[in-house]
Formats: C-alpha cells, structure tokens, sequence
C-alpha cells in the first residue's frame, strides 16, 4: 500500500484547489437551494467531464513544456470520421476505435512537428489547428453528420450507480494519466523535459519520443472527448471543440500546471476543470447573463494565479 | 580593446594592428586586453598583468620575454600533494581526428581504463566542444570514437550513455539539473527504464540504490526526496555524480567539476574522482585552473583554438609548462625562462 501513497497524496497546491472548489460550492449553496443537490452535483460532473477529458492530456503537454492548442480540431475530426463510419453501419467499437486512432494521428503530426523537426509548440499547434479544423469542415462540406444510431448513443448515457458512463469514463482516465505521470518512466521523462530539456538530452532522457507521446495523448483524449459529445448530441458536428483548447489551458492552470513546464498535477487539472463547470452551473442556476459568466471565468484564472504567486513566495 | 580578435582571421588582426599603429601615433591611448600573447607583443608597448583579479606586474614588453609573461600569469606556488595514478595500459577510448567546425580541428587522444586525463586550455580552446562530440551531445564533422575497441557514432547522449560515456556539464543549472525534481529523480533518470516491473517503476529498489550512492558520496542533507535545487552546488555535483555511478557510467567527464563550489566541498570532489579512478573507471576532467588539473590528472592534453598542441606525462606537468602550451602553443624552452 505505501507504495502506492504518493499516488493519492495530494500535494499542497491540490489542497488550494480543493479549498477554492469548496469556497465556490457553499457560496453557491448559500444562494440557491438547487445548488448542493445530488442531481446537481453528478450533473456538474458530466458537464465538466468532457473539458476534464480534454485537459488531462493538456496537463501532459504543459508538463512537458508544449501546448496543445489544436485538440478542438482533432475533436472535430475524429468526430465527423467516426460519425460518418457510423452512420454508413460500421461496427460500434471500430468507428470509437479510429476516431481514437485519428486523435493519434493528429497528435504524432503535432509531436513530430514540434519534436523532430524543431518548431514552436505554439505555431505548430496554432498551424494545425486550421488545418484539422478546415479537413473536418471539407470532408463535411461544412454538413452536420445526422443521425447517428441509437446504440451507439445508448452506451454514453448509461449509468454506473448515480454516475453517467462519461465521468467514469474520465476518472479512471484521470488515475491512468496519474499513475503515468508519477509511476513510470515516460512519466518522469515528461517531468524531466518540461523541467529542464537539455539537462535531460544529457541525462539520456529520449526527448522526441516523450514529447511525440504527450502530444499523442493529447489527441487520443480529445478525440475520446468527441465521441462522448457525439454520443450526446446525437450528431458530429464539424465546428465542434471549439474554443477547447482555452477551457483545458485554463483547467490545467487553476490545477497548478505551469506553462513553463516541468510542473503540474493531474488531481488538480480535474478539479480545476469541475472548479470552472461548477461555477458555469452555478451562475446559471442563478440566472446570471452568459456575459458575466464568462467574466468569472476570467476571475478565476487570474485569482489562482495570483494566489499560486503569493504561495509560492513564501517558500 | 577587450579581447578584440576573438572573432577575426590573422590577416583581419594584421589590418587591426595597423589601425591601431595609426591610432596611437595620432595620440590615441589604446588599452588592448587580450590572452594572446603573440598579439600583445605585436601591438602594445606596455603591459598590465592581472592574476585572480590583482595587479602582478607592470612590464615594458621590448625588455621582457614571452616566458617571463608566463610566469608572472601563472606565478602560483604547486600545491603539494601526493598523486597516485590507477592508470592501466587497457585503452577504454580513443579520439582520432576530431573535428567540429572551427571549434575543435583534428583533436586525437586515448584515455586508459583507470586513468584521470585532464583537458587544460584558455578558454575558447575548444575543450567543452569536444567532451561534448565525445558524450553524444554535438555530433563531430570528421574523426572517430572508438570504445573499448569498437568505433562508434553517437546520435545522441543516450547512445554514449549505453556505451558507458556520461558527461558531467560545465553549467550544472543549465545542462546538468531538473532543478523541481528530487534528488532521487535526478539520479534515477538515465537508469529508469531499466527498474520497472510491469512498466512501473519499481520505487523501493530504486530507492535503496540511491540511497546507498548518497551514502558513498556523502551527500548533505541526507535527504533523497528533497527538490535538487534547494542544495549547494557541491552536493548538486555529488547527486550528478551519483547519477552516472547509477548508470554505470565507465568513462566519466568532469567539464569544471569545481566551478562555484566552495573550498571544503572541492577536496571531496576530488577524492571522489581520485576513488572513481581507483575502482577501474576512467576520468576525464576539463578545467580552467591549473592546480586543479595538477591535482587529480595522470596525463594532461593542452588544447589551444581548437588544436591539442600537447599531451603531457605527469613527469612533464607543471604549470609554467601547461601555459605555455595553451597560450604559444609552442614547446617551451627551459633556458628561456
């Protein structure tokens, strides 16, 4: 068991992210009686699975010391693939399987691009960005993909105990992302090369397989992001992920990932992820204008920011 | 003028000394700080010598010779100390022709199985450059690594690594520490893949090595999961060093293993090198001060833009000798000085 301690260990800046979780939950709980009910709660959860699902490959690549800003566009491109398979009578688990494969794809493009070949993670991701994103668009004809079939959609909606197949979809995805992060090599590579690339070119670390992984992660969760939205709505929509990219930053963010790399928690990515669907539900509930909604968004990254500043002093 | 020709051809200097012939006779006063000799000969009359920042000498260059300027540079006093030499006759490494753009041209030596080779130079000589092509880190243009026999091409530090080369970086900060990762992380890293069980790392058997390499080099605090940035350099250092014991690292190459570390932790740096050498590892240490590489060194290679001007015995070490190559590259003559 001691083994496995430092696994669930949370670290101080977990905690923070907790407390700031707990804070917004009793102001809003204080405010509307809806707010702290079981229902709300799971549904909180599912709201918040997807850009949960998105950011923990994120984590991965700011860890490493990259970004990944194209995973709107590969969601989009594996959704359309995988919907266009389905709807033409493909098997279930072959049409999941390669939209995952194109989330691979995807990724392997990007790590390779910024690993081998040398570019800046932010322009290449930048750059294919618009390409995936225009690819799903031509592939489509800038069409929705309609009608997806109902069994496939049935899989998504299922429930284990009082939660919806997505969240526990990304909570075990998120112990995975965890146990690699602090209990295996490609892991610690992940650390090693965000922390101090050279130092870790010279330490042995093989430096293009790790970011080629990381950036592969990436993609295969964004893609796995897709089918659980196209599950949901029933359709594949080409314009789809839009904006992702800026939700899973700013999870990973308030979670305590530096863009520096070399930093950062997977148990806080999450939490910051719900941290931002909890405060979207609350807001709502409380029937406050999307307007000011997004402005608490804002708030929210620069306070954690600030307090991360503040904290960090101290030491 | 400091240090003006570093980036020019022979001819380009001839134009500058000209200029500056021209210059002075207009009544311009040049100051001209530089580490060549020949140059300071051709073009000032007077000169200034500093050592470790004070005032040696002020000489009228047509009264003085080059060797005489030597001496006043180096004018330290040698340490007193016993060497022991664990050198064997194996050949674990040989260098044969060398070459990296203008940095290092056509550099050959051979290191022996137990043997401390010292690379000694101004700066700017090319010594960090060609450890470098050696552990994998830059690629050569020309010349051939051979290991135990058997020529090599390194594409990265990994493959030097697995031949049993590792480097020890001149700037621990930049090139040697993940700096937010814990000593035991850093130690671990070239030897990871290796201690998995089912693909995750086996924690308690890593542990216990680490441990064990923080005892033999008796690292301060004896703290393993403490982030490696929170110690002093010297102990920064030992935990590199505890890095490439880990790796089973055969050749080990110190690139100014003492720079920024205090006195008392400098000695240990050394007999740790001195032991490393006696348990059949081979040593090569770069480094910028000469009583340094009087020290630990069994055989020194003096290296001058680029060029080894001469590989030294110990029986021929001294430090007068050691600048004169590095400096003139020339040989010294005994009665000169």
């Amino acid at each position: 068991m001691k083994r496995w301690a430092g696994l669930f260990r949370f670290g101080m800046r977990d905690v923070g992210t907790l407390l700031g979780l707990v804070i917004l939950c009793v102001v809003f709980s204080s405010l509307t009686n809806v707010f702290f009910t079981e229902r709300n709660l799971v549904n909180i959860l599912q709201q918040s699975s997807i850009n949960a699902c998105i950011a923990i490959g994120m984590t991965l690549v700011i860890i490493s010391g990259g970004i990944d800003l194209s995973v709107g566009p590969v969601a989009a491109l594996s959704a359309v693939l995988a919907g266009t398979l389905l709807v033409n009578g493909i098997p279930i688990p072959l049409a999941i399987l390669a939209a995952l494969a194109i989330g691979a794809a995807c990724g392997a493009i990007n790590g390779g691009l910024i690993a081998l070949a040398g570019l800046q993670p932010f322009i290449v991701t930048l750059g294919t960005l618009s390409l995936f994103r225009s690819l799903a668009l031509i592939y489509t004809g800038g069409n929705v993909v309609l009608s997806l079939p109902s069994a496939f959609r049935e899989i998504f909606s299922a429930q284990i105990w009082i939660f919806p197949v997505p969240v526990v979809i990304v909570a075990v995805l998120g112990i995975a992302a965890a146990v690699l992060l602090a209990k295996t090599p490609i892991g610690e590579y992940i650390l090693a090369v965000g922390g101090n690339e050279e130092a870790a070119r010279i330490s042995g670390v093989p430096i293009a397989r790790t970011k080629i992984t990381a950036y592969m992660i990436s993609g295969v969760l964004a893609s796995l992001g897709a089918v659980i939205v196209m599950a949901r709505l029933g359709a594949a929509d080409p314009t789809l992920g839009n904006l992702w990219e800026l939700e899973a930053i700013a999870a990973s963010a308030i979670g305590g990932a530096s863009l520096m790399g070399g930093k950062g928690s997977i148990a806080g990515t999450i939490l910051g992820a719900i941290v931002l669907g909890a405060m979207r539900n609350g807001l709502t509930l409380l029937n406050v204008q999307a307007f000011y909604q997004l402005l608490a968004t804002g708030i929210i990254i620069i306070l954690a920011m600030l307090v991360d500043r503040l904290t960090r002093g101290k030491e | 003028m400091d240090e003006p020709t570093s980036s020019l051809t022979p001819r380009e200097f001839e134009k500058l000394a000209e200029l500056i012939k021209a210059l002075s006779a207009r009544g311009v006063a040049v100051i001209y700080v530089s580490h060549k000799l020949d140059e300071v000969f051709r073009v000032a009359s007077r000169a200034t010598i500093l050592r470790d920042g004070r005032k040696v000498a002020d000489v009228d260059l047509t009264k003085t010779t080059e060797s005489q300027m030597v001496a006043m540079m180096v004018g330290r006093e040698l340490q007193a100390h016993p060497h022991v030499s664990h050198a064997t006759p194996d050949v674990v490494l040989a260098a044969a022709g060398l070459s990296r753009g203008q940095a290092v041209r056509d550099v050959s030596f051979t290191l022996h199985k137990g043997e401390v080779l010292g690379i000694a130079g101004l700066v700017g000589a090319g010594r960090t450059e060609l450890v470098r092509l050696i552990a994998g880190v830059d690629r050569p243009d020309a010349g051939s690594i051979i290991v135990n026999g058997v020529a090599r091409r390194f594409s990265s530090p990994r493959d030097a690594i697995r031949n049993g080369i590792a480097l020890l970086p001149e700037e621990r900060k930049k090139d040697g520490i993940i700096p937010l990762r814990s000593v035991a992380a850093n130690v671990a890293l070239p030897k990871l893949s290796q201690l998995t069980h089912f693909g995750i790392v086996r924690r308690p058997v890593l542990r216990q090595t680490v441990d064990a390499l923080a005892d033999k080099v008796s690292l301060r605090p004896r703290d393993i999961d403490r982030p490696i940035r929170l110690f002093s350099g010297g102990n920064q250092q030992k935990a590199i060093i505890c890095r490439w014991l880990m790796a089973q690292a055969q050749i080990l190459i110190f690139d100014e293993p003492t720079r920024g570390i205090d006195v008392g932790a400098k000695s240990e740096i050394y007999r740790l090198i001195e032991g490393l050498a006696a348990e059949g590892r081979s040593i090569i240490v770069v480094s910028s001060e000469l009583p340094e590489i009087l020290r630990v060194a069994d055989r020194v290679l003096v290296m001058r833009r680029g060029e080894a001007t001469a590989v030294l015995d110990r029986s021929e070490l001294s430090e007068e000798t050691i600048m004169r190559y590095a400096v003139s590259g020339r040989t010294p003559q005994p009665n000169a000085a």
